[in-house]
């Protein structure tokens, strides 16, 4: 089909308007045709090449999470070549290069371990940066998965891949888990220690769970054999197969949007895939890679060699886990010691409430999000402007609470650090952590919404009235005004004022013209999805006229130098949604 | 700088439109542009630096004999490669900004939704499809059918089976019985009357560490604590389960199973570092603060004529976390 080469635009070539393409040269068109014969090649890439990309740093972070993995799977195929998951005791040679360690009996996993570490040139480059790309991973997840709720993009059409980035989330958290496990270092043994406990803590199945996961009892001798395979093998594999599906889902669907001038519900605008994005976002590889290889330079982590090899009697004062496992490790220290005993059996409220409910209602509760939403505001409508978090001061202030909660557990998972940081009773930061696990959320809520409603009136004040320039002018009669000037028609168009919630729409009345009763002023279900509305919508901040109510901006047309006509233009910039 | 046009294409399909145009110094300078150039070669230099940096470190710190030589490699190496990707990343990121064009271009979205009548077609395929099969109307392929793909999930779970032994009542002993010799967990001797200082503590095993599967010891250790004289408050029915002040109580966390490690001897507390489990030790171990719900269960102990401590039986209840079946 296409015979053109998009050539012309990609050069560097001071005339900015080419008055047209060149013809492709012929080599290119006859080799891409050999290719399209056989594969369909020229349709794809007419289609694809162009493919336009919206433009905005909170889109990367996704590209950090899936650079990060990349970086991830070359740099753990290297480890795989030296590592050895086994759970035979070794003597660690008194020629080894690590000489506290010299003649310890220690597990083959952690002997090669220090092996990598000490022994392989770049090794412990290698290792390094493993681990740091797995922080980072977790990291940019957390932060895309942030992005992604607070603009409300997980809405139709985009459920699928929201499920599928839940999905992404727990089982890199699982991932990393397997991964800082394997070393079978005093650190990693005695997570899993706790791993194990926390089996045995879930009802009738807990045990069996333990011993059929670990092969018997903790430490069990085939648990580091099964946990590399699920390390290397199992997880990635579904992770890499999410991915994937993620991406092309994300492709199909085209990228959401900011709001902004010329730019609408039905079309992208942005930078071209070819060559631009596809530029970019290589270079955010290697930046990305840079980054992971600086810190692995420039800063430790995970040094097992001075943890030492796992001793099921021992264990490190201050251990604290990875910060994406260290919220649980904060559920687990705060919950009181709560347990029931029935009819000879025990339940384990302390363990299965704080490491297996809570994980439980979060990951559901991400889950179900965008259809409960959908339910509650009754919008089914396809969504592909990005909301302003401030657009929806219920949903932020719902999305500020959950992460305030993560961090109040996050900070109790490091207590005894804080503690002895700050020589502070221990138990009275569990009991501060304890009490604002309930008190900080909803204040965090409340503020958030008041914050968010807040700079809602403020953009629609300035979009109505202009901004104060801050030039005092006197009138003829000898009254001094401050000159207010309209904003520019694209500062107004950003807000993206007219994507705002806004008030719940009118119930039914009860009864109807014809004396009918309304069915759903009475059902239960309907008065649950009333009761979530009035989080999620918003009070009126401002009568919002839409572009058309000019009398609005009357009372701050004192600005004499500008023509009455234009400034009716300008303030009227906003009504670009119809 | 930018510069406002009205949408137009450019009458070809080449391109996406440009919606709007940005000119920067460099597109309207050719002396500009050729400066970014060479700054964007500078960076693709400094990359190359650093691989060269990186072949070099490699083969300059070639044996890592000493922990400063692996400090020194990883650090060259790790810098080296850090100049080496980011000159890459700060090249094409720059040739991007810098050289390509900055217009903003648009197209149009496309409904991912089909026409009302395709949608018919495929729905009516679907149901002509099923027609077809004849599964509706013959019920002895459909049953058949479900029994068969029922059946064939079991043996997928079933071979998952030996996975681990049935747990039966694993979790309920230990290698603790009675006479059993309370021996040092690090020297492997046994501990005698007056090893312990007033108010010190110490692990023991009942047999050598080396001759004990993982599995054994890892729910073994015990805290031998000599406490100070007369503050022991033994529970009822454990009154000569200490002996001289001397008390015995499993080091394995009945929270989920950390080894306690720090003992307060001011406050007679043994707490567990993972998750801040507090026992009072003089009385039987009680919980007073964190997620623990029970005691630490206690060794009964007595000293043998050679002046040997001994555990006088087993533990009479598990050790370590709660679980399912236990009372």
């Amino acid at each position: 089909m296409t015979t053109m080469k998009p050539g012309g635009a990609g050069k560097p070539a001071a005339a900015p308007n080419p008055t047209g393409p060149k013809p492709a040269p012929k080599i290119l068109k006859k080799g891409l045709g050999e290719v399209d014969e056989r594969f369909g090649t020229a349709g794809f890439l007419k289609r694809n090449l162009n493919k336009v990309f919206p433009d905005h740093w909170s889109f990367m972070l996704g590209e950090i999470a899936l650079y990060s993995f990349v970086i991830l799977l070359l740099s753990g195929t290297f480890l795989t070549f030296f590592f050895r998951p086994g759970t035979n005791t070794v003597i660690y040679p008194t020629t080894g290069n690590y000489v506290p360690l010299r003649g310890l009996p220690m597990t083959e996993a952690f002997e090669s371990t220090l092996r990598i570490s000490f022994d392989v040139r770049g090794g412990l480059l290698i290792r390094q940066i493993h681990h740091w790309a797995a922080l980072l991973f977790m990291a940019a997840i957390v932060a895309h998965c942030c992005r992604i709720f607070f603009t409300g993009a997980f809405r139709k059409p985009r459920e699928t891949n929201w499920l599928i980035g839940v999905g992404l989330v727990s089982l890199g958290l699982l991932e990393g888990f397997a991964g800082y496990s394997l070393p079978d270092d005093l650190l990693s043994g005695t997570g899993l220690r706790i791993a194990y406990g926390i089996i045995e803590s879930i009802p009738i199945v807990g045990t069996y769970l333990g011993s059929f996961v670990f092969g018997g009892q903790f430490p069990g001798p085939d648990f580091i054999p099964r946990l590399f395979t699920i390390h290397i093998l199992l997880v990635p594999g579904i992770l890499l197969s999410l991915i994937t599906a993620h991406m092309i889902i994300m492709w199909h669907q085209k990228h959401t949007q900011w709001p902004g001038e010329h730019r609408t519900n039905d079309n992208v605008v942005g930078a071209p895939f070819y060559p631009a994005f596809m530029a970019k976002t290589g270079g955010f590889f290697f930046a990305t890679f840079a980054v992971t290889a600086g810190l692995s330079a420039l800063v430790q982590v995970n040094p097992v060699w001075l943890y030492g090899p796992y001793n099921p009697a021992q264990v490190g004062a201050g251990s604290q886990p990875d910060f994406y496992i260290g919220w649980l490790e904060g559920t687990l220290r705060m919950m009181p010691n709560l347990e029931t005993h029935v009819d000879g059996h025990t339940i384990s409220w302390n363990v299965l409430i704080p490491a297996v409910v809570i994980p439980g209602i979060l990951f559901t509760a991400m889950a179900i999000y965008p259809f409960l939403e959908a339910w509650v505001t009754r919008d089914y409508a396809i969504h592909n402007i990005c909301d302003r978090p401030r657009n929806r001061p219920g949903r932020t202030a719902l999305g500020v609470a959950v992460l305030t909660e993560l961090g109040v557990c996050l900070l109790a998972g490091g207590n005894d650090v804080i503690a002895e940081k700050y020589d502070i009773s221990l138990y009275a930061t569990t009991w501060t952590f304890r009490a604002a696990f309930f008190v900080l959320p909803p204040l965090a809520f409340m503020a958030t919404r008041r914050i968010c409603l807040g700079l809602q009136y403020r953009d629609a004040h300035s979009a109505q009235h202009g901004y104060e320039t801050g030039r005092i002018v006197m009138l003829a009669n000898g009254e001094f005004i401050e000159v207010e000037a309209a904003l520019p028609e694209d500062v107004v168009a950003r807000m993206g004022l007219e994507y705002r919630q806004g008030p719940p729409p009118a119930l039914e009345p009860p009864v109807d013209e014809h004396g009918v009763r309304s069915k759903s002023r009475h059902n239960p279900l309907e008065k649950v999805r009333g009761r979530i509305g009035a989080f999620l919508y918003e009070p009126d901040v401002e009568p919002v006229t839409n572009g058309h109510g000019n009398g609005h901006a009357s009372n701050s047309h004192a600005d004499g130098e500008l023509p009455a006509a234009e400034q009716t233009e300008l303030t009227s910039g906003q009504g670009h949604s119809d | 700088m930018t510069d406002q046009v009205e949408l137009h294409d450019e009458g070809s399909s080449v391109r996406p439109p440009i919606i709007e145009r940005v000119i920067r110094p460099q597109d309207a300078d050719p002396k500009k542009a050729d400066w970014a150039e060479r700054k964007i070669a500078l960076m693709f230099l400094l990359s190359a630096v650093g691989t060269v940096g990186f072949i070099v470190a490699y083969i300059l710190i070639p044996s890592l004999s000493t922990t400063e030589d692996v400090h020194w490699s990883n650090f060259w190496l790790g810098i080296s490669l850090t100049v080496s990707l980011g000159g890459l990343a700060a090249g094409i990121i720059a040739w991007v900004r810098w050289i390509m064009p900055a217009h903003e271009v648009v197209q149009e979205r496309h409904s991912l939704a089909a026409s009302d009548a395709d949608l018919e077609i495929a729905s009516q395929i679907i149901v002509v499809g099923v027609e077809e099969t004849g599964i509706a109307r013959r019920s002895l392929i459909k049953r058949s059918l479900g029994l068969a793909l029922g059946l064939f999930a079991l043996p997928a779970v079933l071979l998952l089976r030996d996975l681990g032994p049935l747990p039966r009542r694993s979790l309920d002993t230990t290698l603790w019985k009675a006479n059993s010799p309370l021996l040092n967990a690090e020297t492997g001797n046994p501990v005698k009357l007056g090893d312990l200082e007033v108010g010190s503590f110490t692990t023991v095993v009942p047999v050598p560490v080396e001759q004990m599967s993982e599995e054994d010891y890892a729910k073994t250790p015990v805290l031998l604590i000599r406490l100070e004289p007369g503050i022991n408050h033994p529970a009822p029915g454990r009154e000569n389960w200490a002996y001289q002040d001397h008390v015995a109580y499993s080091k394995i966390c009945t929270h989920v199973g950390c080894p306690i490690g720090l003992y307060q001897k001011q406050s007679h507390k043994l707490l567990c570092p993972c998750h801040q489990s507090t026992f009072d030790v003089p009385k039987a171990c009680k919980v007073v603060f964190g997620p623990a719900a029970r005691a630490l269960p206690q060794l009964p102990i007595s000293v043998n004529a050679a002046g040997e401590f001994i555990a006088t039986a087993a533990f009479d209840q598990p050790v370590g976390p709660s679980f399912f079946e236990r009372s």
